[in-house]
């Protein structure tokens, strides 16, 4: 008995260091089971993942964590780190684990990843910033917002409406090309929405990135607490949650318009089709592929009338690029191509739900294109229409029978591209008839992200359903049956009535 | 008080149809918390047409039942006293059937179901750059080779990390990074109904051919499935699929005897 005395009290001695060591050891097979492959076995953000994203994983042996509540620059506190992986970080690679990960396990690892980094032996994380003093959302405080918007010069990057297009080249501290975010989408906002998660980034900023901190009262650009909650409840109110893809709405509603289609994209009259916004993924299917797109949505409007039919395409984009433009070529992380945008319809239906294949149709299946892109500077924009058979194998198709023509504009952040044409053209042509669901994808080109060819952007199927006209019928019909009942209900009534003031016959027996 | 006949048979069908349009939904509720599964449209008018037989079949097999229920009705329609309650019902009913006309004719659109199988029937065979590929007896050549088990997993882990998890997911769950974005959804590993129900040899056709290589009846247009065999050599897809099974904890689904 007495000899187990000693190891007993040495254990118990050091009972909170072995109990460390065991979080340790349980967060470093968490880490290895679920984090290893992107963030590395090191920890360096190196994993097979990472040349395929951006941005890249953490690198966690430089202790630098990009969404933090702790005060200027100091760590992050544990929770955190523990938010982030819970949580995810919207518009990434970084999931949310808490589905998979329970609190013990996101306690363990975050134990366990802070290891990679001596920072943490050294140095204490800072205190958190106060949240006390928040101002309440008001048009008023989200208009004095946007006077401190361009004050603080935030514009320079974020762009004049917030759609993140920058007036200079940006890089974070690994030396990565990085675009600033753009506001009018919090479902991007990769450390959160709410009006705190917005002050705390102003606050303490994005360690590693451009970001500035503009709450460290030492500094001459600093805001005031104010002045902060401010610009984060203008910013919350640059939302435009209309735009946000749902998976589920997948059906473009063109309406019936009389008195002329117009082609330009900012024209009124577009206002009046309702929009529908689509998520684009990278082609990420056959060679050669794009892993790390940068315009991840699409908006489109349709109108038509009795001849001809129109979209208008609209997108965020950080920069307007045409090969030729000094200043955008400046800003691109390198060789710049032509902004472009595509469409793409069967060129003829199939049988019951069959379609052409999504990816440009195939030998029996063609796709007929129409392709706007931006041209050179010096040269302007241009638009052709394809027939496909296959990815590789357009052919161009004369625009002249179907009077197919397209124009572009750039507009703080965004293209707009209206594309029209006669509904019914030449021969083996499109027809878009009004009623019938017709099978329609999209494909973009950012230029300044290296996206060429088979490099872009794309949409799944989805559907164009031409609204048809309103017609008589929905008026005649309805008041048809309003009458039809109203009068046999009241002929019934009136029968009635004269049979009750009608002495009753005796009953016979 | 007494409430007449008639009163009492509405009340009844009244009482059914919350059965049917709200009752029903509540218990699939209070099994599986969180959902409401409604009664499709189509049914619920089924329902409810089998309902008013069963009752004027009730209110008509009685003779004295049904003179009250006709008296019910020549009083509605005929007695002076109740003309505001008869006019505003009128005016109601007319309304409301000149409102299902509108909604019957106004211009509308259903997208078609995409129906598609999930799991089409493989082919018996398959070829691939002239090599022939026999699926009743293809095997996952790595999966007897103990001794390079782990290394080998280890690969498919680096493979499915650079290749897959854009649309399948860190998670192995079919949540990636782009899987909103394409349609049909990228398949969730984790769900006992893909790959634990298959086979391995089912798996490395899927891989080896993509979305192009279905069957008509799985939809081979619309899927954005690559054709992985342009990318990756067999042994790289018979690491991954390794993998798939190692990290799930499945075991593919044994061959028929």
């Amino acid at each position: 008995m007495r000899r187990f005395a000693f190891p007993l009290v040495f254990l118990l001695a050091h009972a909170p260091a072995a109990s460390a060591f065991a979080d340790v050891e349980a967060g470093r097979v968490v880490y290895e089971r679920w984090c290893a492959l992107c963030h590395g076995q090191k920890g360096d953000g190196n994993g097979p993942a990472a040349s395929f994203l951006m941005p890249k994983p953490r690198d966690f042996t430089v202790g630098v964590y990009k969404y933090k509540s702790t005060e200027g620059n100091s760590l992050p506190s544990d929770e955190d780190i523990a938010r982030r992986v819970a949580e995810g970080m919207l518009g990434t690679a970084m999931p949310g684990w808490k589905d998979v990960l329970n609190e013990a396990d996101r306690r363990q690892v975050v134990t366990f990843i802070k290891k990679f980094s001596d920072i943490f032996e050294f140095e204490k994380p800072g205190q958190a910033i106060s949240l006390a003093g928040q101002l309440s959302g008001s048009p008023q405080a989200a208009d004095a917002g946007r006077e401190v918007y361009r004050k603080a010069k935030c514009f320079e990057c974020h762009g004049d409406t917030g759609k993140g297009n920058p007036s200079k080249k940006l890089k974070d501290d690994w030396g990565e090309p990085i675009w600033p975010r753009n506001l009018t989408k919090p479902w991007t906002f990769r450390g959160g929405s709410d009006v705190k998660d917005i002050y705390t980034r102003l606050t303490v900023g994005i360690p590693g990135t451009p970001m500035p901190v503009f709450g460290d009262s030492g500094k001459p650009d600093a805001l005031s607490a104010d002045e902060r909650w401010s610009v984060a409840h203008y910013v919350v109110s640059l939302a435009d949650p209309a735009r946000r893809p749902n998976p589920g709405a997948n059906v473009i509603k063109g309406v019936y318009h009389t008195g002329g289609i117009a082609a330009e994209p900012s024209a009124p009259v577009w206002r009046d089709a309702p929009t529908v916004s689509f998520r684009l993924a990278p082609q990420i299917i056959a060679a050669d592929r794009l892993f790390t797109p940068v315009v991840d949505q699409i908006t489109v409007r349709a109108l038509y009338d009795e001849k001809e039919v129109a979209l208008l395409v609209e997108w965020d984009d950080p920069t307007p690029s045409r090969p030729g433009d000094k200043v955008q070529k400046a800003l691109a992380p390198a060789d710049m191509f032509e902004d472009a945008v595509a469409v793409q319809f069967p060129a003829a239906l199939g049988e019951g739900l069959e379609k052409p294949y999504f990816g440009h149709g195939d030998a029996t299946n063609p796709v007929n294109v129409w392709y706007w892109r931006a041209g050179r500077a010096d040269a302007g924009a241009a638009y052709a229409m394809f027939d496909m058979r296959g990815a590789g194998t357009r052919v161009q198709r004369d625009p002249v029978p179907s009077g197919f023509s397209a124009r572009g504009e750039y507009k703080d952040g965004t293209w707009r591209v209206v594309f029209r044409r006669a509904r019914y053209g030449g021969d083996g042509d499109v027809l878009f008839d009004s009623g019938r669901l017709l099978p329609i994808a999209f494909a973009n080109w950012e230029g300044s992200n290296g996206e060429r060819g088979s490099k872009h952007t794309l949409t799944r199927w989805v559907w164009l359903w031409l609204e048809p006209p309103p017609s008589l019928k929905t008026v005649y019909v309805p008041v048809a049956v309003v009458a039809l009942l109203a009068g046999g209900l009241l002929g019934v009534s009136a029968r009635m009535r004269r049979a009750s003031e009608r002495p009753q016959p005796e009953k016979e027996t | 008080m007494r409430v007449s006949q008639t009163i009492r048979l509405l009340l009844v069908v009244a009482v059914a149809y919350a059965i049917v349009e709200l009752g029903i939904p509540a218990i699939g509720a209070l099994m599986k918390p969180g959902t409401w599964p409604v009664v499709p449209v189509h049914l619920v008018r089924l329902y409810l047409f089998f309902i008013v037989i069963v009752i004027l079949l009730y209110a008509a097999a009685d003779e004295e039942r049904w003179s009250r229920v006709r008296g019910d009705f020549r009083f509605f329609f005929g007695a002076p006293g109740a003309r505001i309650a008869r006019t505003a019902t009128i005016v109601a009913i007319s309304l409301a059937g000149g409102y299902g006309a509108y909604d019957a004719v106004r211009p509308r659109f259903e997208t078609p179901p995409e129906l598609r199988a999930v799991h089409p029937a493989p082919p018996s065979s398959f070829s691939i750059g002239g090599k022939m590929y026999d699926l009743l007896t293809l095997d996952n050549p790595l999966r007897a080779d103990k001794q390079n088990f782990a290394g080998d997993v280890k690969a498919g882990a680096a493979i499915f990390f650079k290749q897959c998890f854009f649309c399948h997911g860190d998670k192995l769950d079919g949540r990636g990074l782009y899987a909103d974005a394409f349609h049909p959804p990228p398949a969730n590993f984790r769900d006992i109904g893909t790959i634990a129900q298959l086979q391995e040899s089912y798996l490395f056709w899927r891989i080896a051919t993509g979305g192009p290589g279905l069957p008509r009846e799985g939809g081979p247009w619309m899927s954005s499935m690559p054709v992985w065999h342009r990318f990756l050599s067999e042994t790289e897809i018979w690491q991954v699929i390794l993998f798939l099974y190692d990290f799930t904890g499945h075991a593919p689904r044994a061959r028929e005897p």
